[in-house]
């Protein structure tokens, strides 16, 4: 899938309920890029703005509220990051799910992710079945160090995805504030 | 169909740790053991601990007063027949101000502001104080615990990393800077001020802790006169929050005495200041 395509999730497939998002990502030889890039979800509204600061799914709270949405500590299949989503049991008032990579602004040397050799989001349904997958996004990236690789979204009744590739120079903190989330 | 398991018999999910905080707690939080060479600065707080250890899906609301209880199962030696004052959890809004005092000594960082970014600490002191230092005690997750402190030339911990976890610094003002990425690699901190030539200090000037999201904790540095380090404020890590305290602590001795005043036991020291490298 190309940036800014979509693709019809249950409607293609009915009674899928149990999805993972999955990225793969490949540095090279850059060991700070490898440990600081971090994976993310975030819950939205129907605004595009995270519910509250429970709504951000990462290493450090791996899950939403009402475990709907979970970070995978054991990653399949090839993936770097994996997040899974319990569609039905998803509130109602989350609208989309937002999934991003940024580089934490840590104390090792500053990097960028256009230093990045490949990146890509795929979706797998809950066998590890790969449904689909994006292009390589590092393509389009130069001194970005955050982006929005894409979003599981509601449309009717039923849940699609997309992929985004959509960077941002000042990293998380970019995201945050486009998506409402409180730091 | 499977065969329903009792909840100590089911397998362990490793993905799920934060269901470690719905399980009943059959002990009291662990204590910092109280040593001689422990001044405590608050010495009329009541009995028991005003650190809340809670989970923050328990937290009361930030405006609640602080409650009074009487502790249910207490062992003897520490009071019974007194109150233990409970504390709800002050959590630190973004780009907010927090002042740590003496009735309100701890405020709370949430998932997101002990995840991301770094978390800097910077201690901002008249130069009158003479040649005063700052530093930390640090246990990592491993278990490893050592300090870091400029003038100790361990500058990093754990010692020889890669990417460090806890970073000693000088930049407008003497600080330590926390890789927030490592966030789960790191239990609990005590930074810790000294003077380099063991005079005594009146204290004064202010610690300032800021997140990755521009709030700022800060510590008024009045402790009055004293002769030796002083604990200023300690980090610990419950369940990814970063639980803040104001200690306040003046402690006799050197900083071997405030790593040992804490509990910090896994430290083979070279001298009173330098661990075993």
């Amino acid at each position: 899938m190309k940036r800014g395509a979509n693709v019809e999730l249950t409607r293609e497939i009915p009674g899928l309920s149990t999805i993972v998002l999955g990225v793969a990502w490949n540095t090279g030889s850059e060991r700070a890029l490898e440990d600081n890039l971090v994976v993310a979800a975030v819950l939205c509204d129907t605004a595009s703005r995270a519910l509250s600061e429970r709504h951000f799914v990462f290493f450090n709270q791996l899950a939403s509220p009402d475990l709907s949405v979970k970070q995978l500590t054991t990653v399949l299949a090839g993936d770097k990051e994996q997040i899974e989503i319990d569609l039905p049991e998803v509130p109602a008032e989350v609208a989309r799910i937002v999934v991003v990579a940024y580089l934490n602004d840590g104390t090792a040397q500053r990097r960028t992710l256009g230093q990045l050799r490949e990146l890509q989001v795929r979706v797998l349904d809950g066998t590890n079945k790969e449904l689909v997958s994006s292009e390589n996004l590092a393509a389009s990236l130069t001194s970005e160090t955050a982006v929005v690789l894409g979003e599981v979204y509601r449309r009717n009744a039923d849940w699609k995805f997309k992929v985004a590739g959509d960077g941002y120079s000042n990293g998380i903190a970019g995201i945050a504030a486009d998506y409402g989330v409180p730091l | 169909m499977g065969i329903p398991r009792s909840p100590a018999s089911a397998p362990s999910r490793a993905d799920l740790t934060w269901l470690r905080r719905r399980t009943l707690r059959d002990r009291a939080p662990e204590q910092p053991p109280v040593t001689p060479a422990r001044i405590s600065f608050a010495r009329a707080r009541p009995a028991g601990t005003s650190l809340d250890l809670s989970a923050p899906g328990t937290a009361a609301p930030a405006t609640a007063a602080p409650a009074t209880v009487m502790p249910t199962a207490m062992p003897t030696g520490f009071g019974v027949d007194r109150p233990v004052v409970t504390r709800p959890v002050r959590h630190v809004q973004a780009k907010s101000q927090t002042i740590l005092t003496p009735r309100q000594p701890t405020a709370t960082l949430n998932r997101l502001q002990a995840g991301i970014g770094t978390l800097r600490f910077d201690a901002v002191w008249p130069a009158a104080l003479g040649d005063v230092r700052l530093g930390a005690v640090y246990e990592l997750a491993d278990g490893t615990s050592s300090i870091v402190s400029r003038t100790s030339g361990m500058t990093a911990g754990p010692p020889g990393a890669r990417y460090p976890v806890i970073v000693a610094s000088l930049q407008a003002y003497e600080g330590l800077t926390v890789d927030l990425r490592q966030s789960r690699a790191l239990s609990r901190l005590v930074a810790y001020a000294y003077s380099e030539s063991g005079q005594p200090i009146i204290w004064a000037g202010t610690l300032i802790c800021e997140t990755f999201g521009g709030a700022r904790i800060e510590l008024p540095l009045e402790f009055g006169q004293h002769q030796g380090p002083v604990a200023m404020i300690s980090v610990y890590n419950v369940d990814g929050e970063f639980v803040l305290r104001a200690e306040r602590e003046l402690i006799i001795g050197d900083v071997r005495e405030v790593a040992r005043a804490f509990g910090f036991e896994r430290i083979a020291w070279a001298d009173t200041r330098s661990p075993v490298p």
